[in-house]
């Protein structure tokens, strides 16, 4: 399982094991306030990266972050 | 900054037509206060009630409680920045304030407010029987409920139920005087208060300082401006407890004070505001707060907040750069556990399954819990209701309306969240306060 949080400390203290850095409580998976082809290309690139996060095996809570390119950190 | 208190108990809430204090006795002219709040073309009606402690009376619809405060001299006026009070910086002089009264704001929420704000909850203050474990329920009110125009927008409807309700506070015209003064104590441990308010997510609403209610870093506060009302709520967000009476009698300031010069110099109050949209903006206010209070070369900090939920992630990493900074810290708290969750004698010793807090740091090692508040048994019927008629559970469904006077289950009535005003004790003012533990 993936969870695309605002608050990925909060996340990974309930248990999420793979949490990717969302935007903001308000819009998590986009922005708003970016144009229409930028908004696209960052939800891309998050959705990208909760994909490559699915594929990495964990044992512990693990962040991924989008501008990681999705190989993520700890 | 030296602030003078004189404080005016009242004993008795008298209607007649020469307003004034004797003897504990408070006399209002119910007319003057009419003719008053109906100059508001926003305005299409007013109704006033006197409401004591101890009588079975159940007040509902509450958007605000403001105590009468009067400046008698010093510059600018209580509550300032709002309802028509110029900016001006207060906490010098004389305040004049009256005891164990307030005026009370009624005024159900329009539906389309309750589809644009979801804290504009109903909540209800009983003044007898179980429910009444808030320190709302001791006061004595001269409770004024609003009819306002229908179509008002938001802030709008706000701004006209709020100067209302000043403008009924500042007709109240109230000898022991209290002197207030942040004497040098410079032998003393340095103590800061870090006082978390949250800012509404909705623009426009919400607790402001000198009116000013949108998220903003942090800034200090001298505690002669709070007790002058620097900050003060709205008429919009009941939930969880939220009103201007809170700010100028918060029992932290009240707390605080003797101690300083006695055991501690307290530096002031750092006003950190909470419920940022993203992690680093948490971050960001969480560091600014702790960098201000190692800055004020403080060595204990005592922080509070008044709301819940994700408020409590920056409250939390506000502590853990504290103690970083090597500030030692205390937090005081609510359990979050709010739900409406009946008190049964078994629950009182296990806890509930809901965990105490949202979000903890390690750093987090020193907290003082202000208790959970639930009801032992169903609200039963009360005598008389002042400020509508009927209660509204679900903001979803506002046609779905609960006879306000008859006995509430709120455990089956309210699932998510405690109707009870102030039933949310962040600094345990309620009979199930730390007091008892």
């Amino acid at each position: 399982m993936v969870v695309v949080s605002a608050l990925p400390p909060l996340a990974m203290q309930a248990g999420a094991n793979r949490v990717v850095q969302g935007v903001k409580i308000e819009h998590v998976c986009g922005d708003p306030a970016l144009s229409p082809s930028a908004d696209q290309a960052l939800r891309r690139r998050l959705v990208v990266a909760a994909l490559r996060a699915l594929e990495t095996p964990v044992v512990e809570p693990r962040l991924f972050r989008v501008s990681d390119g999705g190989e993520g950190d700890a | 900054m030296n602030l003078e208190l004189g404080t005016f108990p009242v004993e008795t809430l008298a209607f007649g037509a020469t307003p004034g204090w004797h003897q504990g006795t408070l006399s209002i002219d119910p007319d003057r206060i009419r003719s008053r709040v109906l100059e508001d073309p926003r305005i299409r009606g007013i109704r006033i009630d006197r409401v004591a402690p101890g009588e079975r009376t159940r007040i509902i619809h509450v958007r605000d409680i403001i105590e009468p405060r009067v400046k008698v001299s010093g510059r600018g006026h209580v509550y300032p920045g709002i309802a028509g009070h110029p900016p001006d910086t207060v906490g010098d002089g004389v305040t004049y304030r009256t005891a164990g009264f307030a005026v009370l704001l009624c005024s159900e929420v329009l539906p389309h407010i309750r589809r644009a704000v979801s804290a504009a909850t109903d909540s209800l203050i009983d003044m007898a029987g179980p429910g009444a474990v808030t320190v709302y329920s001791t006061l004595r009110y001269l409770a004024v409920t609003i009819e306002t125009d229908p179509g008002l927008e938001l802030t709008e409807w706000n701004e006209a139920l709020r100067t209302a309700g000043h403008h009924v506070a500042d007709e109240v015209t109230p000898p022991e005087r209290q002197a207030f003064a942040l004497t040098p104590a410079p032998a003393l441990p340095r103590v800061v208060h870090v006082h978390a308010l949250n800012a509404s997510m909705v623009p426009g609403i919400g607790t402001g300082i000198y009116g000013f209610t949108p998220h903003a870093l942090p800034m200090l506060l001298h505690p002669n401006e709070i007790l002058d009302g620097a900050i003060a709520g709205d008429a919009v967000v009941g939930y969880p407890g939220k009103c201007t009476w809170l700010h100028v009698n918060n029992p932290v300031l009240l707390s605080l004070y003797p101690r300083h010069g006695q055991e501690l110099s307290w530096v002031g109050s750092i006003i950190a505001r909470t419920r940022w949209g993203s992690l680093a903006e948490k971050q960001l206010s969480a560091y600014q707060t702790a960098k201000l209070a190692w800055m004020l070369e403080a060595q204990g900090a005592l922080v509070t907040w008044n709301h819940g939920g994700n408020d409590l992630v920056e409250v939390m990493l506000t502590i853990q750069e504290l103690e970083r900074a090597g500030i030692r810290t205390v937090f005081l708290t609510i359990e979050s556990d709010i739900k409406v969750v009946r008190l049964t004698p078994e629950l009182a010793d296990t806890g509930s399954d809901e965990p105490p807090l949202l979000f903890s740091v390690p750093e987090a090692d020193a907290i003082v819990s202000t208790g959970t508040l639930a009801p032992a048994e169903p609200l039963p019927a009360m005598d008389h209701v002042v400020g509508g008629t009927d209660l509204v559970f679900d903001q979803e469904r506002p046609d779905i309306r609960t006879p306000a006077q008859g006995p509430l289950d709120l455990e089956k009535l309210s699932g998510a969240y405690s109707p009870i005003f102030g039933h949310f004790d962040n600094y345990g003012l309620g009979v199930q306060s730390y007091h008892e533990y």
